[in-house]
């Protein structure tokens, strides 16, 4: 037991020992309750003249060294076991040592986690796979997989952009070298601008070639009749009867909608008829609109409306795929038309050649046969044209060419050409002024590459220095604390995820980043920005862990009305509710719960409400009498997230809830704990073999802690459904498929220790509004955690509690919070 | 024996074998080797870890010592019993986290301290100094075991087709003469941010300073990797009369194993590195016969019979290809000795039990290499750290460490002969 606490306390010793008496005998940063009851119960043998096994209270303090945590271990254990106060002496009530162990623990914990991470100072930071890659986006307008090869970053304190934790190794440095190379080749434009093509696309275009396509089939093979083998001559006939038939459409493709109906194309249809779509995936396929000139950016658009849908959206779905890889799309956009009126929709995508951009519609009849396609039931979509242009580009030479190379033509490099070049790039590059003998050495690199290579060979290598500079790859922050440029890196790596632009950088250049209210103004601007979606989605994603949506998939047989559109939609429905509380600065009260939340067709069906029609998320109003959702803790997500595939966990979702939205995570277990073997044939529930477990005191020291608020979630099953009752499989026959049966019922009623008992998850969420104090917290340190890239430490903790009663008290939300954290000294610790 | 005539031996001996290849550990005399090196034998390592657990009642003998009765799994080894041990009761002491815990099976470094240097990187370093490739990281699912001192993780082969491209395809002469010349540049610019970064050294907070530390040494490390491409890129590589792996769907975790395995297999062979990790590894449903469930779903079988018998056919599959592994490596001659001779293989879980997710009581088959096999070596559970077992890998593969990770010393009962 005890070795797992070899940690210290916290960081920073603000040691003021009790020397004036045993009245004040701890340390001054030692929870005032925790230091009333020391002082009441164990002064008197434990003081400072002659304390009995030479243990001395006053000795208990909070620093760094391992001797304070083992000191602290003793009293927790003593207490624990109620070994002390000694049996003769004057006994504490259990509610009075609950609070003091409780506090022992969460502090030794806590320790434990700040320890592990960089001792509480920002430790040289390298940028992480997604700063990386936006960086290169942002710079240079270049995309790509060309960090896929990049190891895995690894998560620390929930996060993976803690310095302490963001390695390189030599695999690393070759793809960053890789990477140089594929972001030089596409950042640096061809000296002549690209054509820039526009191609429109009708389905009257398909028609007219399939209807010509039919007629030349058919004539070639009747020309050729008695060669044909028996089987192709019945086939022939077959296709000169059904082009008798029809001789206009030779067996039609799209119907055409002509005053009001619909009917089969002509070669002569004029394109002020629209085509329609009658038939789900019928159409799925790119038009002939050619490969892409070249890479870049290209506009997709379609125009389209529905028919026949009786209010139901229609859906049409561009994807980009990478030639016939197989892979999945790398792009994806999904338009829903609701009415007749016709509407452009349009999608940017960045391709390079031999991408293909795929149109498919979703929805209406699926094919059946012996049925024409006018005859089906709708919806129908009418198209009327489908459209690609591109490269398209805002400005020539393209922005990101120009950053690279500000106003020098690198047609023709010289050493002085590429001295002027590194001093235009390498400010940018590495977030801060470079000085002259730097530019001098990239000049000499120039001069070294250009004696055995061409000079655009040797100029592109002087780059690729550049980017694998350890300036470009580390944030570089002086040994007295961050200056104004580490403070604008750290800033715009907290809410872009990406590289400070120039008004920042110029704002670090005349100081006033080092003014908080300059600060706070910077960061109000940078909020408001598109970039700023990428920091609320990564950190939702990590915080709340919902980007691991979908790692583990439930059990088809148990759970078969899962699908990947509802996988989608659960990680929706969280990342656009922080979205939504942030964008509007909603009280957090709401992570708690709330009358509204974020839903799409997919999860309001999953959750049974009724009224959300189409693939996109928009906020709901919830009738909460009706529905149990609101708040954090009903999303799917979340329920997924602490599931395998067949079971909930209420350990897995106690923790959840202990460290992600209390703040207060529970030690790991000890290490000779038996585990708990799961068993799902239906004798026992999960709640009963968890009792089991927490007869044993050690197990039950934390358990008593995780369990209840687990058992809490239990009527949210593992895709986030409300249920009853456990679902069980029926014994299948061999080869069979499973069947569902309604298993043992689930009891969700516990007691959470200090806050009070509650019979259903409803009751347990209005006792979680007493501890909003702790949801706050938390969210604030996590908010800082992912800001610095490390654990909150001692010396940052005064400053967060006050941000974080400040935002309560005030009712104010997310955007409050980050604006308060952004202008707080905690953004400027070293 | 000088090295010409060792040389000429060995080679007449291999294509005796049927397979054309050259050694290139033996021919490379442009002092990747030198003459004492090649005279030594190779020794090799293979570590295998499926992920997901083992189901014990299958691997674990009832009973311990010599004369045990083969469990299920290893019914199809019955011919190689005295080439292999099972061990059981080993764990690796504070490491926790059920499946966290994997990326630490071959590292042994407790949950509360950041990973680092495993096993088979450590081997590495030294063993391969006489081959091409340092060590393999291929993946029949899974690979995220290689951990470099420095706490990175080695990063496995995308795919068995470009692995096999790697060690077995030959670039053209201009190709060639490309990647030499990427290899200069390479090493200037590495030259110049190795200057840039003692200047920005100075520039730094100690414990900055510290954390720099790390890009000194991967650019170093980098820069000898560049040195011994160069070196290689003029030797041929070995000829192998295999064609390359057939792309295969995500789900064929057969195919994927049976193709990870011949690559091992080759690569042993053409002496192309000597160290080799994978893992037996799929989140969702596999294709394997009677199986509809996803393994991982499996793992977690919640004691359901039905679940069981599918998660026993998913498992029996790994130990019919490792079956065929040990087979072809022990058919497969080398000098005096089988390859399986040569190769120590270790085969292991980070899970105790899939259904559990304990980390204790972790399942282990060691095969080949020098060991006396046959029998089963059952430790009390708690008892002895898996690092003991890496203890005497090691020193069978002729180092001569006395620790690695927490082990307290080599394993009790295994013997070296």
């Amino acid at each position: 037991m005890r070795t797992r606490f070899v940690f210290s306390l916290f960081v920073v010793a603000v040691a003021s020992f009790g020397t004036e008496g045993m009245g004040r005998a701890v340390a001054s940063d030692v929870d005032p309750q925790v230091t009333a009851f020391l002082n009441r119960y164990c002064v008197e043998c434990h003081g400072a003249t002659k304390p009995k096994a030479d243990f001395q209270i006053g000795k208990l303090k909070v620093s760094t060294n391992q001797a304070d945590a083992e000191n602290w271990q003793l009293v927790l254990d003593n207490l624990l076991l109620g070994e002390m106060p000694p049996k003769d002496a004057k006994q504490p009530k259990p509610a009075e040592v609950e609070q003091v162990t409780s506090w022992i623990q969460t502090e030794l914990s806590r320790a434990a986690a700040e320890l592990k991470g960089t001792g509480g100072e920002v430790v040289l930071r390298r940028l992480n796979r997604a700063e990386y890659e936006n960086t290169i986006a942002d710079l240079f307008d270049v995309h790509g997989n060309f960090a896929a090869g990049f190891p895995d970053d690894l998560r620390e304190h929930g996060f993976d952009n803690n310095g302490a934790t963001l390695m390189l190794s030599a695999a690393q440095m070759q793809e960053y070298m890789k990477a140089a190379d594929f972001i030089l080749t596409r950042a640096i434009a061809p000296s002549q601008r690209p054509q820039s093509v526009n191609r429109t696309f009708t389905l009257h275009d398909g028609n007219r070639r399939a209807i010509e396509g039919a007629r030349k089939n058919l004539a070639d093979r009747l020309a050729k009749f008695d060669s044909l083998t028996p089987q192709e001559k019945a086939n022939t006939l077959k296709m000169e009867e059904a082009a008798k038939a029809n001789p206009d459409s030779h067996g039609y493709r799209f119907p055409v909608l002509d005053n009001g109906g619909l009917r089969p194309p002509k070669p002569t249809d004029g394109p002020h008829l629209d085509a329609v779509m009658t038939v789900q995936n019928y159409f799925s396929g790119e038009p002939q609109l050619g490969l892409p000139a070249g890479r870049g950016w290209y506009r997709v658009k379609a125009v389209a409306y529905a028919l026949k849908n009786d209010g139901k959206p229609t859906r049409l779905k561009f994807t980009v795929h990478e030639g016939y890889s197989g892979k999945l799309p790398k792009a994806e956009s999904v338009f829903a038309f609701t009415d007749e009126q016709p509407r452009e929709v349009e999608a940017r995508y960045y391709l390079e050649p031999g991408d293909r951009v795929v149109f498919t519609i979703m929805d209406g009849a699926p094919h059946s046969q012996g049925r024409t396609m006018i005859d089906q039931p709708g919806p129908f979509i009418a198209i009327r044209s489908f459209s690609i242009e591109g490269p398209v580009y805002e400005s020539w030479p393209p922005q990101g060419h120009r950053n690279l190379f500000g106003d020098v033509d690198p047609v023709k490099p010289t050493p002085e050409k590429a001295a002027v070049i590194a001093a235009h790039l390498a400010p940018k590059l590495f977030r801060r002024p470079v000085d002259d003998a730097s530019v001098a050495k990239y000049r000499a690199l120039y001069e070294k590459f250009a004696k055995t290579m061409k000079p655009d060979e040797a100029l592109r290598s002087m780059l690729t220095a550049m980017l694998v500079s350890p300036r470009f790859l580390y944030h570089e922050e002086p040994p007295s604390g961050p200056d104004a440029f580490a403070i604008a890196s750290r800033m715009s790596y907290f809410l872009w995820r990406s590289t400070p632009d120039d008004e920042l950088l110029k704002a670090a250049a005349d100081g006033s980043l080092l003014d908080p209210a300059k600060r706070r103004d910077q960061a109000e601007r940078m909020l408001a920005d598109p970039r700023s979606g990428r920091f609320l989605k990564d950190f939702t994603g990590q915080w709340l862990r919902v980007r691991e949506v979908g790692v583990m998939k439930p059990s088809a047989d148990l759970y078969p009305e899962y699908d990947l559109e509802l996988e989608a939609a659960m990680r929706g429905e969280t990342e656009h509710f922080i979205a939504e509380m942030f964008r509007h600065d909603l009280p957090l009260s709401n992570i708690i719960d709330s009358d509204w939340t974020m839903l799409n067709e997919r999860l309001a069906r999953h959750y049974k409400i009724e009224g959300v029609a189409g693939p996109d998320f928009r906020r709901v109003n919830l009738d909460k009498s009706k529905t149990v959702r609101g708040g954090l803790l009903t999303h799917a997500s979340v329920h997924a997230i602490t599931s395998n595939g067949t079971v909930t966990s209420p350990i897995a979702r106690g923790t959840w809830m202990l460290e992600k939205i209390l703040g207060t995570p529970a030690p790991p277990p000890p290490p000779d704990v038996p585990a708990i073997e799961p068993d799902i044939r239906g004798a026992t529930t999960i709640k009963e073999q968890l009792a089991k477990h927490r007869t044993v005191a050690s197990c039950n020291s934390c358990h008593r802690k995780i369990d209840p608020l687990g058992f809490a979630l239990e009527s949210f099953d593992v895709v986030g459904g409300w249920r009853q009752t456990y679902r069980a499989l029926v014994e299948p026959k061999p080869g069979a498929r499973a069947k569902l049966s309604d298993g043992p019922t689930v009891d969700s009623a516990d007691e959470w220790e200090g806050i009070g008992r509650f019979n259903s998850f409803q009751e347990f969420r209005e006792l979680i509004k007493k501890r909003e104090d702790l949801v706050t917290q938390n969210l604030t340190n996590q908010l800082a955690t992912f800001a610095l890239g490390r654990a909150p430490g001692f010396a940052d903790r005064q400053s967060l509690k006050t941000i974080a009663t400040q935002v309560r008290e005030k009712k104010s939300g997310m955007k409050s919070l980050v604006l308060d954290l952004v202008s707080s000294p905690v953004f400027t610790n070293p | 024996m000088n090295p010409q005539s060792a040389l000429a031996t060995r080679r007449t001996f291999l294509r005796g074998t049927g397979v054309a290849l050259y050694l290139p550990w033996l021919e490379s005399l442009g002092g990747i080797v030198h003459a004492a090196e090649a005279a030594k034998e190779p020794r090799r390592l293979l570590l295998i870890c499926l992920p997901l657990g083992i189901y014990r009642d299958s691997l674990i003998p009832k009973q311990s010592g010599t004369s045990y009765e083969l469990p299920e799994y290893l019914a199809p080894l019955a011919d190689l019993r005295d080439r292999f041990t099972i061990v059981s009761g080993l764990e690796h002491p504070g490491v926790s986290g059920g499946h966290a815990a994997q990326a630490r099976i071959f590292t042994g470094v407790p949950s509360a301290e950041r990973n680092r240097r495993s096993l088979d990187q450590y081997v590495a370093a030294t063993l391969g100094q006489h081959t091409r490739f340092d060590s393999l990281a291929l993946s029949a699912g899974a690979n995220d075991f290689g951990w470099t001192d420095g706490g990175s993780l080695v990063p496995a082969e995308k795919s068995i087709g470009d692995a096999f491209a790697r060690l077995f395809a030959e670039e053209g002469a201009a190709n060639k003469a490309k990647v030499l010349g990427e290899i200069g540049r390479g090493k200037s610019i590495l030259d110049h941010v190795l200057d840039e970064a003692r200047d920005l050294e100075s520039r730094l907070s100690k414990r900055d300073r510290e954390k720099l530390g790390e890009y000194f040494e991967t650019v170093r490390a980098t820069e000898r990797r560049l040195v011994k491409s160069e070196e290689w890129i003029h030797q041929p590589k070995p000829q192998v009369n295999s064609k390359p792996p057939a792309p295969f769907a995500p789900d064929e975790i057969i195919t994927n194993l049976r193709g990870v395995c011949d690559l091992t297999q080759l690569a042993f062979k053409t002496d192309s590195t000597r160290v080799i990790t994978f893992g037996y590894f799929r989140q969702d449903t596999v294709a394997v016969p009677g199986v509809n469930v996803g393994y991982h779903n499996l793992s977690h079988h919640g004691q359901d019979e039905g679940n069981i018998t599918q998660l026993k056919r998913v498992e029996r599959a790994f130990f019919d290809e490792l079956k065929t592994l040990l087979t072809n490596l022990q058919n497969t001659r080398e000098g005096d000795a089988t390859l399986l001779d040569r190769t120590t293989i270790v085969v292991t879980s980070n899970l105790g039990s899939g259904n559990s997710h304990s980390n204790k009581d972790l399942p282990v088959l060691l095969a080949g290499g020098r060991f006396q096999h046959g029998r089963h070596l059952a430790f009390d559970p708690g008892s002895t750290p898996l690092c003991n077992l890496y203890i005497s890998v090691l020193n069978q593969l002729g180092f001569e460490d006395k620790s690695f990770g927490t082990s307290t010393g080599a394993l009790k009962g295994l013997v070296i002969s």
